[in-house]
């Protein structure tokens, strides 16, 4: 499939070498060969910026409008959308998959020139090995991170600075909702809750199960990372995962990607936005970022089905809920944990 | 300065009393007007912005109202108080010592007691938590270890030509009137040094209360200091009127601090230095102060030693060999080696332009002469603000076109070189002023033009103290770390901008690239410092009355 669709582009001349610069947060990922792939379709190489996170990097696009970092923004998720939609930094572009992609992710960006490229749910995760060894048996629930047998064990990301981070915490407060929440981040701060600033350092420098030097068997994560534990674990072909996922914690997130105003090559990051979306390259998404693909034809890898968890309703909140509020929410959690 | 005190007398000037000085004076005059006009553009504006949007009367009651930034403020203070005492309790100890006895390889000590101060902070960062324990490495301890570390070489030197000035016969005689040492030094030798000690205290406090690079990488998740937040509040939460509004806050802190020093602070009385004679060697105390001083460096071999510590075991140059390889996951984009040239590029064309604001202003200002030091004063103006300000200052002023800066490469070098200015104009004034005005005179009744007088007599003479004022621009420039988070572009990190990515992420590999591009830039910082003092010889910094 994905051959025929490179030899049929391939027929048409391709735009004289150009680049076109794909700015990304700093987990994004695809491999090599399928980025190569684009160039081989439209001799336009594809060049990967990638820079902090969901939210800085969507910071530091607003505040360079007037030079863009470059042609393809992959940075805003559903936290962000509003700060997005305010700032005027894109140009509208359907993209060519667009009757495909997951309605109910189209649904979030009508009207606004962006388009959906994969979603995610950020739930607790727990090392099985870790819990075993101290005896407790996994958590199920918000409250159960409140109980002594977990004291010290949780590692959160800070919601000012990452956006794992903001989405748990929206997820207590969809959970808990907007009068009981901040008690309950209360109750996780005399509990031991260590705070990090982003996702990297909480999951591979604070979690048991990550980098090695963890002390924390609880971590805030995504519903995809137990196949990626799979994957780079000691055993690729493990019946079970080392990780589990805590389904009642999950909160959805979307991701969007949108062409950058003003952008060197507003043509290739035309042409960028629709081979990110397209079936074989969203087929790429889930075994190198551990997202789900907003393609609705792509086929999920067995090592997904088989390990990460579909929470049957994880928790949400609209955009406007989170725009209107966002602000302060961070503050109140700031205040409370810090 | 004599002439300049006749002026008064005089209603006219004589003619054809001083050939020379109007056409000179004219052009030093207009040199000086165009780099004011410069620095109005590059500074003055940029705060100006901060200071509108900081009093945008809705973010002040927002800033005002909210506990948690009094508890920053608060911390900011506590933790830059503890950090002076720090400083200070070892500081002055080691100046007293240092004025009495004689110690062996007295320059090398010196030096090396200064050297911290000159590396950038990111490096003192980077050493401090090679050197701490883990479970003290991030946190307020780490912040107050750093702190110190870095200004006591700083806080020893300015007190200790005052040391050196006390009238030694006074505490003979306290002695023989039969005082203990100990109260000789309290009742006679303190008071005597007091207003130095003071001002040391004085500058270390506000270096500390305005800390960012070392509180961004120490403070961990929780400790937070006000530079710190103006940069949260500003990228990461796109909040620039609360960050402006922090801005003025602390603005006007410092200027109360300001006030309250020139009230306790006594103007410098006389500070000859009343050692003529060399005292013999004092051996005990020698060894004494160099084991002092080497544990003062530790940190430093802490650094060195991360740095060869190879990822996998082992000890070797594995880290710096993998500067030149991108490391996925360590957020930058090209290999780490790539912020040397960054920055290479960026502090010579900051170091460059500070030299021709700096220099056109000292000038200037010893031209304009009769004892005017306007030029002079409007060139230390970005002493009063912090880098991160400076770099907030940027991104509010240069949004929009036709001055749309903010987002463009020669950001980064226009800020340092603002933040340069002041320094190549403390090195280049004094210089200026010791150039004879007898010998151009001269010149020019030989007959030389005033301009072919000027490039021969001035500008030799002051040629050493522009080198040394150009290698401190490039150092400065070369550490510069607040306003360059600000407004580096992510494909042109410099490299404290680097080190504190890497630095930011875990894994052993992202470490020791740290580690390693640490000790690269602290490195290249001493050796511009060495460079500099050959040069400048009299006119370094860390002058003190002996050498």
């Amino acid at each position: 499939m994905a051959a025929t669709t490179a030899a049929k582009t391939v027929a048409a001349p391709p735009a004289a070498g150009k680049d076109v610069t794909l700015v990304a947060y700093d987990s994004f990922s695809l491999p090599k060969e399928t980025l190569a792939a684009f160039q081989a379709e439209t001799g336009m190489a594809v060049k990967v910026l990638t820079n902090g996170d969901t939210g800085e990097l969507l910071n530091k696009a607003i505040l360079t409008k007037d030079r863009p970092l470059g042609d393809v923004l992959w940075a805003v998720d559903n936290t962000l959308l509003d700060r997005a939609k305010r700032a005027d930094i894109f140009d509208a572009h359907t993209s060519a998959s667009e009757a495909d992609l997951d309605p109910a992710l189209t649904e979030l960006v009508k009207g606004v020139p962006l388009t959906p490229v994969d979603y995610g749910d950020v739930c607790i995760n727990y090392d099985k090995a870790g819990l075993t060894k101290a005896g407790v048996a996994a958590p199920t629930s918000f409250e159960d991170l409140t109980k002594p047998e977990y004291k010290n064990q949780l590692v959160v990301e800070n919601p000012a600075t990452s956006s794992p981070g903001l989405a748990f915490m929206l997820g207590t407060i969809a959970h808990f909702g907007p009068t009981r929440w901040e008690n309950y981040w209360e109750q996780l701060h005399n509990n031991g809750v260590k705070v990090v600033s982003g996702w990297t350092e909480a999951y591979e420098g604070s979690f048991t199960a990550g980098g090695g030097s963890g002390d924390r068997t609880l971590v805030v994560s995504y519903a995809s990372s137990p196949p990626a534990a799979v994957m780079f674990g000691s055993d690729p072909n493990a019946t079970e995962a080392p990780t589990g996922v805590v389904d009642a914690t999950c909160f959805r997130v979307s991701e969007f990607v949108g062409v950058l105003k003003g952008g060197p090559n507003p043509e290739g990051a035309a042409k960028l936005v629709d081979f990110l979306t397209r079936q074989d390259v969203q087929e790429q998404l889930p075994l190198n970022m551990f997202v789900f693909p907003a393609n609705t034809r792509a086929v999920l890898p067995k090592l997904f089905v088989d390990f990460a968890a579909k929470p049957a309703s994880p928790l949400t909140l609209t955009p406007e809920d989170i725009s209107a509020n966002r602000e302060h929410w961070i503050d109140a959690w700031t205040r409370v944990v810090q | 300065m004599d002439q300049g005190r006749s002026v008064a007398l005089p209603a006219s000037p004589v003619p054809g009393r001083r050939p020379d000085a109007n056409p000179l004076r004219r052009a030093a005059l207009v040199v000086g007007v165009v780099a004011a006009g410069l620095l109005a553009l590059l500074y003055a504006y940029p705060v100006g912005r901060v200071l509108i949007e900081g009093f945008r009367w809705s973010a002040v009651v927002e800033v005002l109202s909210d506990t948690r930034l009094w508890g920053v403020g608060w911390f900011s203070l506590w933790q830059a108080a503890l950090s002076t005492l720090g400083v200070m309790l070892i500081a002055v100890p080691l100046a007293g010592i240092l004025a009495r006895r004689e110690v062996v390889g007295r320059r090398v000590l010196l030096a090396t007691i200064a050297a911290p101060f000159t590396l950038p902070t990111v490096v003192v960062a980077s050493a401090l938590r090679e050197t701490l324990p883990t479970r003290f490495a991030t946190g307020v301890t780490a912040i107050i270890c750093a702190h110190v570390f870095y200004n006591i070489g700083a806080a020893t030197l300015i007190v200790l030509p005052r040391f050196e000035a006390v009238d030694r016969s006074l505490l003979d005689a306290a002695r023989t009137l039969g005082a203990s040492p100990a109260r000789a030094i309290r009742t006679v030798e303190l008071p005597l040094v007091a207003s130095a000690i003071r001002s040391a205290a004085l500058l270390v406090f506000t270096l500390c209360f305005t800390s960012f690079g070392v509180v961004i990488l120490l403070g961990g998740a929780r400790r937070t200091t006000i530079d710190v937040e103006i940069y949260r509040q500003a990228l990461q939460r796109l909040r620039l009127d609360r960050a402006a509004v922090l801005s003025v806050l602390q603005l006007a802190m410092l200027a109360a601090l300001a006030f309250a020093a020139t009230r306790v602070t006594s103007p410098n009385n006389s500070n000859r230095p009343q050692r003529v004679g060399r005292r013999p060697v004092d051996v005990r105390i020698s060894v004494a102060l160099y084991a002092t001083v080497g544990i003062m460096l530790l940190p430093l071999g802490f650094l060195i030693r991360r740095s060869l510590e190879e990822p996998t075991g082992g000890v070797g140059f594995g880290n710096f060999r993998a500067l030149t390889r991108a490391t996925k996951g360590s957020g930058l984009l090209d290999p780490p080696i790539h912020s040397v040239v960054v920055s290479a590029r960026t502090a010579l064309l900051a170091a460059t332009l500070a030299m021709a604001i700096g220099g056109a202003l000292a000038i200037a200002s010893q031209e304009a002469g009769r004892g005017s030091s306007t030029f002079r004063l409007i060139g230390s103006l970005p002493l009063a603000t912090s880098s991160v300000q400076l770099g907030l200052g940027f991104l509010l002023a240069f949004a929009s076109a036709p001055i749309a800066w903010r987002s463009r490469w020669f950001a980064v070098p226009l800020v340092q070189a603002v933040i340069a200015v002041p320094f190549v104009i403390r090195q280049i004034s004094p210089s200026l002023e010791a150039v004879p005005r007898s010998l151009r005179q001269a010149a020019t009744t030989l007959g030389a033009r005033p301009w072919r007088a000027w490039s021969t007599i001035d500008a030799r003479i002051i040629s050493g103290a522009w080198g040394s004022a150009f290698a401190i621009a490039l150092a400065v420039a070369l550490g510069e770390f607040g306003a360059a988070t600000f407004l580096a572009r992510p494909d042109a990190a410099t490299v404290p901008v680097a080190i504190a990515r890497l630095s930011g992420r875990p894994g052993a590999v992202v470490q020791g690239q740290a580690a390693a591009l640490s000790v690269v830039l602290g490195a290249l910082t001493l050796l511009v410092v060495l460079l500099g003092r050959l040069l400048g010889g009299r006119q370094s910094p860390f002058r003190n009355s002996r050498s």
